[in-house]
């Protein structure tokens, strides 16, 4: 995140190119956090913004309030993020959620995951024991917030794994 | 979008290439748009190696003026009121002088700032050329250009009259007098070939398969120190019917015609790839080497786009002896390369001087630029 002209920015998708000799270009999208205006730009990659300083506060997630999602610290003080600030966290969705809400002057803006989560198995296609040639992996889909996501083959319906929320691979059956 | 003073600011890092570019650039917007081209140059000793008409020191009451072209030091950036002009040009990302920065920042009215980029045939180009940049410590807007070939890219440079001065040329009977001018007594019937290669290319392999594989003369013109320099200590002994010869650093025009008057040429940078296209002869290009091996993927993109409609035999040959030359497969498939594109040589010669026609009938790259500075909105600088 980094402000331009006093705005708040946040960065919502980067590409990065190595253009000639030891130069390289980034062309960045970043969307307002205050008007909610999207806006794309080129910048050498060295390119240097306003650093912001951010607050960041445990909370957990409460419930949707259509189109914002509410969360609460311990103090049950109320914070509403929108849905297209969420991140990834929209993938992980449940009620009770642990994460942190980042604030920019007191504002909510984002909303960070931990990075390992435990989420239950919502619907996936069974196991035939012995049926593994070529069948690594196969489609699962998490309880609450309906993601999809590939999990190991013997992965089953009702099975608690672990997600790695930094790259939203799929890490291990949680055995209880 | 006022369009009638460019301030273009170049850097001399390794070689030629950076400064080279931005001369030829600045020289055709002075000439063929009647543009007051400024050029600053960091390294006036190397300047004065391309452009021979400056003096050996730059005299601040007296700034230098070539082809109608406005040349100075960085040094003396201070001493000129306005430094920025309606369109600054900064070659190849460069970061322009803190005076100019200054100068940038302070103007209410901004100019037309660009980022003349590095040439590239790869696809992200497209998504990347005529994208701008807010600047927040100069408030300025810093739009990114991108030579290349595809349609919504910035083009390549070449001059209005440049095929016509070509054809002229090659018809004329001029090159053999010019090259004995140069010292280039070429027996008849040779092959001419021109090197101007990075250090790291395989010059072994290439002689012995260059003069292993001929039938005829081999008349081979070394341009550069790098390709110069490899050959020092060559020995021609076994080796009948080559001659070496080491062509003095010549202007630009005297380039081209170095070009017309070859029979292969083996070009290096961006802008002997252009002139080299420009030529209509066959030629084979040294990519200039990146970190992480960044130019791969450069070399494949220029070389698809390239050999697009060629024949599939004359396609592979030309790919795989690119390939060899840039070091991407080892000196050794040299010898096998060059033969292959040897049985390729009639089909080598009339594709070369297609895709030179084709790639001819896309708008150069000046007027790309100054058509886009004209359609900007002069206040908001906003393009759609």
């Amino acid at each position: 995140m980094f402000t331009q002209d006093g705005e708040l920015f946040v960065v919502v998708k980067g590409e990065f190119s190595k253009s000639g000799r030891n130069s390289s270009v980034v062309k960045l999208k970043y969307k307002s956090l205050l008007g909610g205006r999207v806006k794309e730009e080129v910048h050498k990659a060295d390119v240097k913004f306003d650093v912001v300083l951010l607050d960041r506060k445990p909370c957990i997630y409460s419930y949707f309030a259509d189109p914002m999602y509410v969360f609460m610290d311990e103090e049950y003080n109320q914070f509403e993020v929108g849905a297209d600030t969420m991140g990834d966290a929209l993938l992980y969705l449940e009620e009770g959620m642990e994460c942190e809400v980042v604030l920019y002057e007191g504002q909510a803006i984002s909303v960070e995951m931990p990075n390992s989560i435990i989420r239950e198995i919502e619907y996936t296609e069974p196991s035939v024991r012995g049926d593994t040639v070529g069948k690594v992996t196969k489609l699962a889909r998490l309880k609450g917030s309906g993601h999809e996501i590939q999990v190991s083959a013997l992965c089953q319906i009702g099975d608690k794994i672990e997600i790695d929320t930094r790259d939203g691979e799929f890490k291990r059956r949680v055995i209880a | 979008m006022t369009l009638q003073i460019v301030h273009l600011y170049c850097t001399i890092v390794d070689n030629y290439g950076d400064i080279g570019v931005c001369w030829r650039l600045a020289r055709q917007l002075a000439r063929e748009y009647g543009l007051t081209v400024h050029v600053w140059v960091d390294h006036w000793a190397a300047a004065q190696q391309l452009i021979r008409e400056l003096p050996d020191a730059p005299n601040p009451e007296n700034p230098s003026r070539v082809n109608g072209v406005v040349i100075r030091p960085w040094s003396q950036v201070g001493a000129v009121q306005d430094c920025t002009g309606d369109v600054l040009i900064e070659g190849f990302g460069l970061t322009l002088p803190d005076t100019t920065l200054t100068q940038l920042a302070a103007r209410e009215q901004k100019p037309v700032w660009i980022n003349l980029e590095y040439f590239s045939a790869e696809d992200w180009v497209e998504r990347f050329h005529l994208q701008s940049g807010y600047d927040p410590a100069t408030r300025a807007r810093r739009w990114f250009f991108f030579p290349g070939v595809h349609p919504h890219t910035g083009g390549l440079l070449r001059e209005h009259d440049l095929i016509a001065q070509r054809d002229a040329w090659t018809s004329s009977g001029q090159a053999a007098p010019f090259l004995s001018q140069l010292g280039l007594g070429v027996p008849a019937g040779a092959l001419k070939l021109l090197c101007f290669a990075y250090a790291h290319a395989p010059y072994a392999a290439w002689l012995d398969a260059l003069a292993t594989q001929q039938d005829r003369p081999l008349s081979i013109w070394l341009a550069g120190s790098y390709s110069q320099n490899a050959f020092a200590q060559a020995d021609l002994a076994a080796y009948s019917g080559v001659s070496l010869h080491n062509l003095p650093f010549v202007s630009q025009p005297d380039f081209d015609r170095l070009l017309w008057s070859a029979d292969v040429l083996w070009v290096r940078g961006e802008d002997s790839l252009a002139r080299a296209l420009w030529s209509g002869k066959p030629f084979v290009w040294h990519i200039y080497p990146q970190a992480e091996e960044a130019h791969h993927a450069k070399l494949a993109a220029w070389l698809a786009d390239y050999t697009r409609p060629f024949p599939k035999p004359l396609q592979d040959a030309y790919i795989a002896l690119h390939q060899a030359w840039n070091g991407i497969t080892p000196a050794s498939t040299l010898a096998g390369a060059w033969s292959a594109m040897l049985a390729q040589w009639a089909a080598w010669q009339t594709y070369s001087q297609l895709r030179s026609n084709q790639y001819a009938q896309m708008p150069d790259l000046a007027s790309r630029l100054t058509s886009f500075i004209r359609t900007l909105n002069s206040s908001t600088q906003t393009y759609t």
